[in-house]
């Protein structure tokens, strides 16, 4: 018993060492019949739904990534901050964020001193608002608190010769206590 | 047999067809240049997107903001805005250096084919990595260029000997993802805004579109025609590539609206992308061929076998 169990078992075992890549790779000219038959059912299933079905459930559930609205949504999005110390509430300009941040946040969130513009980078934004408030803890030393408040609206309408129009935004904050 | 029993068993019969259509979908050959074609037009495009190498010959869309290897570390000053799309994916100014270098070299290695899934997974990795450590640097023609060389992870290697016929189904894959994102891209537009216009108006305006093409269209259709002509477009290629029959018009038919809008936008490599992937249209599958893989595989269980015999 303990010999076919034994057996088996070096079988079973030969044969999985011929599924991995690497010893796949060093037998040229050997290729494993998996690779030529498509994986299991369920897997394919899974992957399939995963490759059709994640765009609209990224969208479904208010997700950027990978929704692939493209261009279709753009709206209208402002930012501002402010800090709270012993003297009271400051603004704090957008703009004077601009050394701390990196390329790629800085063509996002700069715009949004007056008014940027595309859905995709609002949601971002929206997601990053509490990371935002720690920056300006850090800046300001003396802050007892950080805020920042996201507005987004609908896009001017056509005819409207400057795109930054007002109009009703719907705002979104967020504020964290400094750590001193 | 009762009315509940035949309807039990024509649902069962039911579900087997369903079963072995949807088997038949993934099943069969294809001529295996496709994967050659999509390997080293991806790894062209990624060494393309990652560093503006080409400057000073070819300007690209995407070098108005790309200085050197894109994603390079960019902030002026410390303290620093700290704010990953994956809570606790940070990567300071040395990893940011060595990860943007290391892709750059996984890229010209993707382009030699050594090691193609090894490579394409450490990209997908590095790739993700990077795009994932700042949220600011998320756009949709990123994520089809990453997911397209995630894919490369799990195409078929080349057979050593005989024909190039590999095996059809990560192509399926690719083709359906395809397919998913010109159906969210085409319903994202069925709203009122892109519908009636106004969001290709903002659109012209932001990016200060021009050109023959863009004024000839614009002139011809107005806002709101060009808008709804292009939700029509992306819906009906994916009605067009998913038929056999009109699978091939689908494919010259994307390729010429991903020239257009790449005319008209600065979509970076989005168009070229695109048109690239559309390729995995092309060619047809061959059913009912046996793969010279499996005889191989054939080969390499007989050899296993005499190893676990010769264990014994």
């Amino acid at each position: 018993m303990a010999f076919s169990h034994s057996a088996a078992g070096t079988r079973d075992g030969a044969l999985a060492l011929t599924r991995l890549p690497g010893v796949r790779k060093a037998a040229r000219g050997m290729v494993d019949e998996s690779e030529a038959r498509p994986p299991p059912r369920w897997a394919l299933g899974l992957a399939l739904v995963f490759c059709v079905g994640m765009p609209l459930l990224s969208r479904a559930l208010a997700l950027p990534i990978g929704d692939y609205a493209m261009f279709a949504r753009i709206e209208r999005y402002h930012l501002d901050l402010s800090v709270t110390d012993a003297a009271g509430t400051q603004v704090v300009p957008v703009r004077s964020l601009a050394s701390h941040l990196s390329r790629d946040a800085g063509l996002v969130i700069l715009p949004a001193a007056s008014n940027g513009f595309g859905k995709d980078q609002t949601d971002l934004l929206a997601g990053g608002l509490g990371d935002l408030t720690r920056l300006l803890c850090q800046l300001h030393p003396s802050a007892l608190r950080a805020g920042a408040r996201l507005g987004r609206g609908p896009l001017p309408r056509q005819g409207s010769r400057v795109p930054a129009a007002r109009g009703p935004l719907t705002w979104t904050e967020a504020s964290s206590p400094c750590q001193r | 047999m009762d009315g509940g029993e035949l309807a039990v068993s024509a649902l069962k019969a039911r579900w087997a067809v369903a079963v072995q259509s949807f088997d038949a979908r993934f099943d069969g050959l294809v001529d295996g240049r496709i994967y050659e074609l999509l390997r080293i037009g991806l790894a062209l495009l990624l060494l393309l997107r990652s560093a503006d190498f080409t400057r000073p010959w070819l300007s690209l869309d995407h070098y108005e903001w790309v200085k050197g290897f894109d994603f390079s570390w960019s902030v002026a000053q410390s303290p620093y805005l700290v704010s990953p799309l994956v809570p606790g994916l940070v990567l300071g100014a040395r990893a940011t250096w060595l990860m943007v270098r290391a892709r750059f070299a996984l890229g010209l290695l993707l382009l030699s084919g050594i090691r193609l899934r090894w490579i394409a997974l450490l990209l997908t990795l590095s790739d993700y990595a990077l795009l994932f450590a700042d949220r600011y640097r998320y756009f949709h023609h990123l994520q089809v260029l990453y997911l397209a060389i995630a894919w490369l992870a799990v195409s078929p290697a080349r057979p050593a000997s005989g024909d190039d016929l590999r095996p059809a189904w990560p192509l399926q894959l690719l083709r359906s993802a395809l397919l998913g994102i010109y159906l969210a891209s085409g319903t994202a537009k069925l709203a009122s805004d892109w519908w009636s216009g106004d969001s290709l108006a903002v659109l012209a305006h932001l990016h200060q579109m021009d050109g023959r093409v863009w004024t000839w269209s614009s002139n011809t259709f107005g806002f709101g025609g060009l808008a709804k002509l292009v939700c029509l477009a992306e819906l009906s290629l994916v009605l067009l590539l998913s038929l056999r029959a009109t699978r091939r018009v689908g494919v010259v038919l994307g390729l010429m609206f991903h020239g257009l809008v790449s005319c008209v936008l600065p979509v970076s490599t989005f168009g070229a992308t695109m048109a690239l992937l559309l390729a995995s249209f092309w060619p047809a599958r061959k059913r009912g061929v046996s793969p010279p893989v499996v005889a191989a595989g054939g080969a390499a269980r007989e050899r296993a076998k005499d190893v676990a015999e010769a264990a014994v």
